[in-house]
């Protein structure tokens, strides 16, 4: 694993904002009620859908938005608990063990909604519990976000929102490899990253 | 598109139970869980084929399956709520009776031998006093799968002579295209839709493809990644608009318009494919002044062709040679006449492509751009686009006007034209090839078709007048399947307050309550997709595919196919329904062309997916058509309307197009001044028609039906962002929330598409629509529809 580092690439071109990979993660993580840890946010109106201009000079984009998995990331200094850590391969975890659910982390992260608080029992729509087999249960009083879908990559496999883009717009891979889809995409296409300022160094990047 | 390519194969291992190693991999994945391989069949045509992972006989996941090819690897977030669709809180459970008046709801479990004891009683009884007709089978797309899906009323309604009704949806388009192509009304008209990474322009012409079809805009996107033109036609600013290179919002229902100016610019421009048209096209086909019917050999010899048994009637056509200066049979000419009106034999004739030009003539860009709404030079542009920039393919949506017969014919000139079609890259049309090499007559009509087919909009005509043919032709109960009618057919209130009371008795079918299993008389449940054993070939992918039973069937629902069987015992056609799934699958498969594509009953149960067409095949090959000539037919010598229902047509205005205004969204419409809105019930990725409707995961995402409608029209009649409002007209009405967007050509409101009456504030949006009947396509025009809004005051 040391010579991996996991990054995440979405092309905003091909994204279609179709949900989903949203719909993927919250199957395969078992999210309960409520909880997003993959979002689409439509770069355009202010709601879903809906274009930014005045008709007919519109535009119209989608972001979907998911932990950033940062390379020195803000929520790991803020957490009290070291229940947020960061594993070699730079996928960021929240063990819900250690939480506190002091949301420290969540005041930390530059980033919006990409955290989520379990303030009640998680509930469910199903009575057992669907998606990855090996996805942990979550927890009352505990945060919860995208882990790269740890399970799955530790496997070899895709994180489940990768695997299912229809527009074939999301790439997951190891950085280090020069020869790796996303080193190459990286190298032959404009992308930007959100709020690089922050200095937290964000392992998603978005084609532009 | 991996990195992980190939372990994702190694993932993908069967699931035959038989198999020790691939369970043994499956252990090592997931600690008591199988999988299962699975089709999809909603019908969205897209067939993904998934994994549904089991576990204590529970549906757990849907994940994407592999295809031998990976470009077919594909699935949406609606395949991947099957979960909470099998476990849906709406699933129906058991068999039931109305207790209560039709609409309300009200219910009473009662058992398989009384559900099916109370529908044979009753099937019998009708048929016995009012003939067999008076019985009717309606199922329509709910699963377009083979032996559960729109076509497993077939075997019994066929056996019982029963009525079947006919779709009629809102293909009208497709069936003006099919006019030219020979393929009449029905589907399998496109390309592969991975072939569209081979166009160089590709015209999305009002399709929403990246919510209703977004593995057909995998394939646009690709193409335009190669440098590919795309044009996306749409009133509405669509996501598919968003990222084409260019955008063209037309005027609602123009549609035609566009089309022909199109074709006249192509052809004042002389842009057109000379030598295609000659090869494969009605252009040098020289039409008789007299009966519009193209010149034959037997109009100059006065002889009547003999038509030798088991052989096609065989007349040839005549075209004017050029060469000698007269008219001779086509096979003998070198250099046919493209133009010009010649006499032959004392036959005033002109060819069929001097009769296009000078019907195209009436829409020049300027006349044409005005009924648009757009500028000519738009026109203009994309006629040259798609004439010069090939190969072109145009991705068409449905034109859900009383027009669109006129715009499928306009596409199929502009193919005709350009030589558009049948090559990689130049496809037009609707769906991809299903049913391609099998033998499903046997399956369907197992004693001949018999069953009379009454279209579903002529049905209230029926029913009143008791008439078919001009026949008597009482209809008493009908057996809906796959159709939730009451939600997803246009006037809602005519079927609700006409329709349905005219009917004795009503038996539904669903997997969970619908609008429509609200009015029936018998409800019973039907098992998920995955609860029973399929087969499902195509139409957007190149595969052949056994679908297995992952797990039982929930509570006491059974498969549709089952419920026949008890329904076909009861009536005396027992010995029909013995076969079991398995057995009626290697019946229908059980071809050469199967044998020959590498399709056998040994290797789908063994690999589930076998590769029966080649990837990216091109549609109707080496430019054979299935028209009488054989060619493409854009001028019709004899257009017939899609289905003899005994009512003729005025021929004369249908040989070539010509623009018909919308029944009633059209500008010049004195209703207009009353209804100023055109009124769109759009299709969104939430939902595939009704289906989905109550997914818990995807009503987190799209909590409540909304009008969207332009901040210009909505502060006219002093509308707030998140008001609620009243969309209405003379037919019906439905309250909800207003949603202000830019996306909105003012002018039109649109309602998403297939939410239940209960998920409204009031009303439906079902009931605005209008179901006029085109006696040529006979289908409905769900987009041709004029509202107003109005808000709704605090104190209503």
């Amino acid at each position: 694993m040391a010579n991996n580092r996991y990054v995440m690439l979405i092309d905003m071109k091909r994204c279609i904002g179709c949900h989903t990979c949203a719909i993927a993660c919250k199957q395969g993580n078992n999210l309960p009620n409520q909880i997003w840890w993959n979002r689409v946010l439509t770069f355009g109106g202010p709601t879903m859908d809906t274009p930014h201009g005045a008709f007919p000079n519109l535009e119209m984009n989608f972001l979907t938005l998911n932990c950033q998995h940062c390379e020195d990331p803000a929520c790991v200094k803020a957490c009290p608990a070291e229940a947020t850590y960061k594993r070699e391969d730079g996928v960021v975890m929240q063990d819900y063990e250690l939480c506190l659910g002091c949301r420290m982390c969540i005041m930390a992260c530059p980033y919006s909604n990409v955290r989520s608080y379990n303030e009640d029992r998680p509930e469910y729509y199903l009575d057992f519990q669907v998606g990855d087999e090996l996805v942990e249960e979550q927890e009352k009083g505990t945060v919860s976000k995208c882990t790269f879908c740890h399970h799955r990559i530790d496997e070899g496999l895709e994180p489940n929102c990768v695997e299912v883009c229809p527009a074939n717009a999301r790439f997951f891979g190891n950085i280090e490899d020069k020869n790796s889809t996303v080193s190459q995409l990286l190298e032959t296409r404009k992308y930007t990253q959100l709020l690089v300022d922050k200095g937290t160094g964000p392992s998603v990047y978005y084609l532009i | 598109m991996t990195d992980n390519e190939d372990i994702r194969e190694s993932e993908s291992g069967e699931n035959d139970s038989t198999d020790q190693t691939a369970q043994a991999a499956q252990t090592a994945q997931a600690a008591g869980e199988k999988k299962y391989s699975c089709m999809c069949v909603g019908n969205c045509q897209s067939r993904c084929r998934l994994f549904v992972h089991v576990k204590d006989g529970k549906a757990v996941k849907t994940s994407m399956a592999p295809f031998s090819d990976p470009r077919y690897n594909r699935v949406c977030l609606r395949g991947l709520s099957h979960v909470q669709r099998i476990y849906d809180p709406k699933r129906l459970k058991y068999p039931m009776k109305r207790v209560g008046e039709r609409g309300e709801g009200k219910f009473e479990r009662i058992s398989w031998e009384e559900a099916i004891d109370i529908i044979v009683t009753k099937f019998k009884g009708y048929q016995e006093e009012f003939g067999k007709q008076s019985v009717a089978f309606s199922t329509v797309s709910g699963n377009m799968a083979l032996l559960n899906g729109m076509h497993s009323s077939y075997r019994l309604a066929n056996l019982m002579h029963a009525s079947q009704t006919d779709y009629s949806l809102d293909m009208a388009d497709t069936f003006g295209l099919g006019r030219v192509i020979g393929s009449g009304g029905v589907f399998n008209q496109s390309n592969d839709p991975a072939d569209l990474a081979n166009a160089k322009t590709i015209i999305v012409w009002a399709a929403n493809i990246t919510d209703s079809h977004p593995h057909a805009w995998r394939s646009v996107a690709d193409a335009q990644e190669a440098g590919a033109k795309v044009v996306v036609i749409d009133p509405r600013f669509t996501t598919a608009a968003s990222k084409a290179d260019q955008w063209i919002s037309i005027r609602p229902g123009s549609d035609p318009a566009l089309a022909m100016s199109m074709a006249q610019v192509i052809i004042s421009e002389k842009l057109y494919d000379t030598s295609y048209m000659l090869d494969h096209t009605v252009a040098p086909f020289l039409v008789r002044e007299d009966t519009k019917r193209f010149l034959r050999l037997s109009d100059i010899t006065g002889e009547k062709p003999q038509k030798k048994p088991g052989k096609k009637l065989k007349d040839p056509y005549v075209v004017w040679d050029t060469e000698n200066n007269e008219g001779k049979v086509l096979d003998q000419v070198k250099r046919p006449a493209l133009e010009g009106t010649f006499t032959v034999s004392g036959f005033k004739v002109t060819t069929a492509f001097s009769l296009l030009k000078e019907q195209m003539s009436a829409y020049p860009p300027k006349a044409a751009a005005k009924m648009c709404d757009i500028k000519p030079e738009e026109i203009e542009k994309l006629a040259r686009l798609y004439a010069t920039n090939k190969p072109s393919s145009i991705y068409p949506g449905f034109i859900q006007y009383n027009n669109g017969l006129q715009t499928g014919h306009a596409w199929g000139i502009l193919a005709s034209l350009t030589g558009n079609i049948a090559k990689p890259g130049a496809s037009v049309g609707h769906c991809g090839l299903s049913l391609y090499n099998l033998n499903v007559l046997p399956l369907l009509f197992p004693k001949g078709k018999t069953s009379p087919i009454i279209p579903w909009v002529i049905l209230k005509d029926v029913l009143r007048s008791g008439e078919f043919h001009g026949k008597p032709h009482p209809i008493k109960a009908m057996y809906f399947h796959g159709s939730n009618v009451v939600c997803n057919a246009a006037n809602q209130n005519q079927i609700i307050n006409t329709i349905l009371p005219a009917l004795d008795f009503i038996v539904v079918t669903d997997m969970v309550e619908t609008d429509t299993t609200n009015y029936a008389d018998i409800v019973l449940p039907a098992s998920h997709w995955f609860e029973r054993l399929e087969f499902v070939q195509g139409p957007d992918q190149p595969y052949s595919t056994l679908s297995e039973k992952a797990i039982e069937p929930a509570f006491e629902s059974k498969s549709d196919m089952d419920i026949y069987r008890l329904i076909g015992k009861g009536m005396g056609f027992g010995e029909f329904f013995e076969p079991t799934d398995e057995d009626f699958i290697k019946m229908v498969i059980d071809t050469d062309a199967a044998r020959a594509a590498g399709l056998t009953w040994e290797r789908l149960k063994k690999e589930k997916a076998i590769q029966t067409l080649p990837s990216c095949w091109v549609n109707w090959k080496g430019n054979k058509f299935p028209s009488p000539s054989g060619r493409l037919e854009f001028y019709l010598e004899n257009p017939k309307p899609r289905l003899d229902c005994g009512i003729e047509i005025d021929q004369s205005r249908e040989h070539l197009p010509h623009f018909e205004p919308p029944f009633e969204a059209w500008p010049d419409n004195p209703l207009a001044k009353k209804y100023p809105l055109v009124y769109h019930t759009v299709r969104h990725r939430w939902r595939l028609h009704s289906q989905w409707y109550g997914t818990p995961w995807l009503r987190e995402l799209d909590p409540e039906p909304a009008v969207r409608i332009n901040p210009v029209d909505a502060k006219a009649r002093g509308i707030k962002e998140g008001d609620i409002v009243e969309v209405f007209n003379d037919r019906g009405h439905v309250v909800i929330k207003a949603i202000f967007s830019e996306a909105q050509r003012p002018g039109i409101v649109t309602v998403p598409k297939g939410w239940q009456k209960e998920q409204f504030i009031a009303g439906s949006y079902q009931e605005l629509t209008h179901d006029h009947v085109n006696t040529s396509d006979y289908n409905q025009s769900f987009y041709d529809v004029l509202c107003q809004v109005r808000k709704v005051q605090d104190n209503e």
